[in-house]
């Protein structure tokens, strides 16, 4: 079976009267796609349909072929699915091996034998192994994360769709994951949100940047680095209009139309696509 | 035939590399030495060893023949927590205490206890499942699991938890005979009405609305006939209508269950 391809045609969702999201034609193929944008953008919204565990208010949405809003359907694509929400939603008082024996029942994994060479497999994955028999409340922030992907890996599924999978990781542990998500990608239809545009999204085999409830690039990161292309600099000093940030002591890398004077141009990156994508410079 | 004999004429047969380290019968050295298979299989067979031994009530519940793919669902149900078991046995102590202490003759006595015993259970369903009250609820929506299902079970898990529970008290009444027990219809029929409403509203909500509908009904009819018509032929007729009325509505509406709906 080959990953599932993901296509998305006349999205409009809304949260009471707010318009979360508007996607007129969006595909994913297998691979891994970072979907990267502000707080607020309609990233969670977006993931959230993409796992069909919010239903579609209008548009049509295919997942593998097949339309989630149809029960069946639905419980077809989820069957292949393996979920990171936004909030780790962990119960504190349960053991981390007796939470995967939960996921995995909820997975439809019926052998307890099986779900316990499951949850070792996954658990081994993110680096877990030896808290197995610990509560997850004792648990540090980026392990409770590390154990939010372990659930998704349970039963190998061809489908993951992760919502921040690096929130609370430290740099090593960043790395690990990065690793895995290129292993995983191999195989299977990766997608994450994330607000890691270098350490991710530079992996992935597509970004996605979403603004303002739309997506405003779709392409591979080189393309996405490219669209800053001439407009990267560091310097001594913020430039008005430019999105700067810090590198070192007293020293900026600024994104922006009009650099300063003494500014040394540098090649750009994927965050500084980013950045130029989704905080155009001011009109002259 | 020695066990490398017949790993060697299996390997020939097949076609692949021998299993086996050693030397075989013959003298031969292996083929291969397939380290990752027999590293994977040492893994396995020291993770069987390792395996935590079940808790009781995991024991418990394959014992009376329930399936190993849903004793997690039953142990991982949100409401069955340290602190509402608790709370339930303070509830049934309550309400024993004052159905034993109340001064007034046997009939008007079991009121109090015929009253609140279907809110426990109700209780019980309202904290079972739901994104408020579950924070495991949204990994739920996105595993296959019928929603409908899984708020089923959890419901059956509380609901017959609790209803032994005061099954048990109920023989603690002193007055009362048969009338004792006339709490459970109504209690079935709270909970269904619960989790039909559930596919609407929040599961607190519903359960909150079903509770105060119940205890006016009470109030109101206690205050215009006696206690012991009160509970009935005629309220248990309607609480039979009401589980099956339930019943129905929850099951037509099973597919709200299983999603997030921002509308």
């Amino acid at each position: 079976m080959t990953a599932p391809t993901i296509a998305l045609h006349d999205i409009r969702h809304r949260h009471g009267t707010t318009d979360a999201l508007a996607v007129d034609r969006l595909v994913l193929e297998p691979g891994s796609t970072a979907v990267l944008g502000p707080n607020g953008s309609g990233k969670s919204t977006l993931l959230r349909l993409l796992a069909a565990v919010a239903e579609g208010q209008n548009g049509t949405i295919r997942i593998a072929g097949l339309d989630p809003a149809e029960p069946l359907y639905r419980t077809a694509i989820r069957r292949r699915l393996g979920y990171v929400a936004q909030r780790d939603g962990l119960p504190p008082r349960m053991r981390v091996e007796a939470f995967c024996d939960y996921v995995g029942a909820l997975k439809e994994i019926d052998s307890a034998r099986l779900r316990r060479r499951w949850t070792r497999w996954a658990l081994q994955q993110v680096g877990l192994l030896d808290v197995a028999g610990e509560r997850i409340g004792s648990l540090s922030g980026g392990m409770q994360r590390r154990l939010s992907i372990a659930q998704a890996l349970l039963g190998g599924p061809d489908l993951l769709v992760l919502d921040e999978p690096l929130a609370g990781l430290d740099a090593e542990q960043r790395a690990e994951i990065g690793n895995l998500f290129v292993s995983l990608s191999e195989t299977a239809t990766v997608i994450c949100a994330t607000h890691h545009a270098e350490e991710l999204a530079g992996l992935c085999h597509r970004v996605v940047v979403v603004d303002g409830g739309q997506p405003v690039f779709v392409g591979t990161p080189t393309t996405l680095a490219e669209r800053a292309a001439g407009r990267v600099w560091e310097a001594d000093t913020q430039a008005p209009g430019a999105v700067c940030r810090a590198v070192g002591p007293g020293r900026f890398r600024c994104v922006g139309d009009t650099p300063p004077a003494g500014a040394v141009p540098v090649a750009p990156t994927v965050a500084d696509g980013y950045l130029a994508t989704v905080r155009p410079s001011t009109p002259s | 035939m020695s066990i490398h004999e017949l790993d060697a004429a299996m390997a020939r047969a097949a076609g692949r590399p021998r299993f086996l380290a050693g030397p075989g019968a013959d003298g031969s050295t292996p083929d291969a030495v397939p380290t990752e298979r027999l590293a994977r299989n040492f893994a396995e067979i020291e993770a069987e060893l390792d395996a935590p031994a079940p808790g009781m009530l995991v024991r418990i519940l394959i014992r009376l023949g329930v399936g190993e793919g849903t004793v997690p669902l039953m142990t991982a149900t949100p409401a069955l927590r340290r602190s509402f078991v608790a709370s339930v046995l303070v509830a049934v102590l309550f309400a024993l205490s004052a159905a034993t202490n109340n001064t007034a003759d046997g009939a008007d006595r079991i009121v109090v206890f015929l009253t609140m015993a279907p809110l426990i259970p109700l209780a019980g369903v309202a904290l079972a499942f739901g994104p408020k009250v579950d924070p495991t609820h949204e990994v739920a929506l996105a595993a296959p699991i019928d929603g409908f299902r899984l708020y089923l079970v959890r419901a059956l898990t509380v609901v017959g938890a609790s209803t032994l529970v005061l099954l048990l008290a109920s023989l603690l009444v002193p007055a009362g005979g048969a009338h004792r027990v006339a709490w459970l219809l109504p209690s079935l029929a709270a909970t269904s009405l619960t989790m039909a409403l559930a596919t609407r509203f929040d599961p607190r909500l519903a359960a909150g609305g079903v509770a105060l509908a119940w205890i006016a009904l009470v109030t109101v009819s206690v205050a215009a006939a006696d206690a012991a018509a009160t509970f009935g032929p005629t309220m248990q007729v309607l609480s039979l209508f009401a589980t099956a009325a339930g019943a129905v509505g929850f099951t037509r509406r099973r597919r709200r269950l299983d999603a997030i709906s921002d509308r």
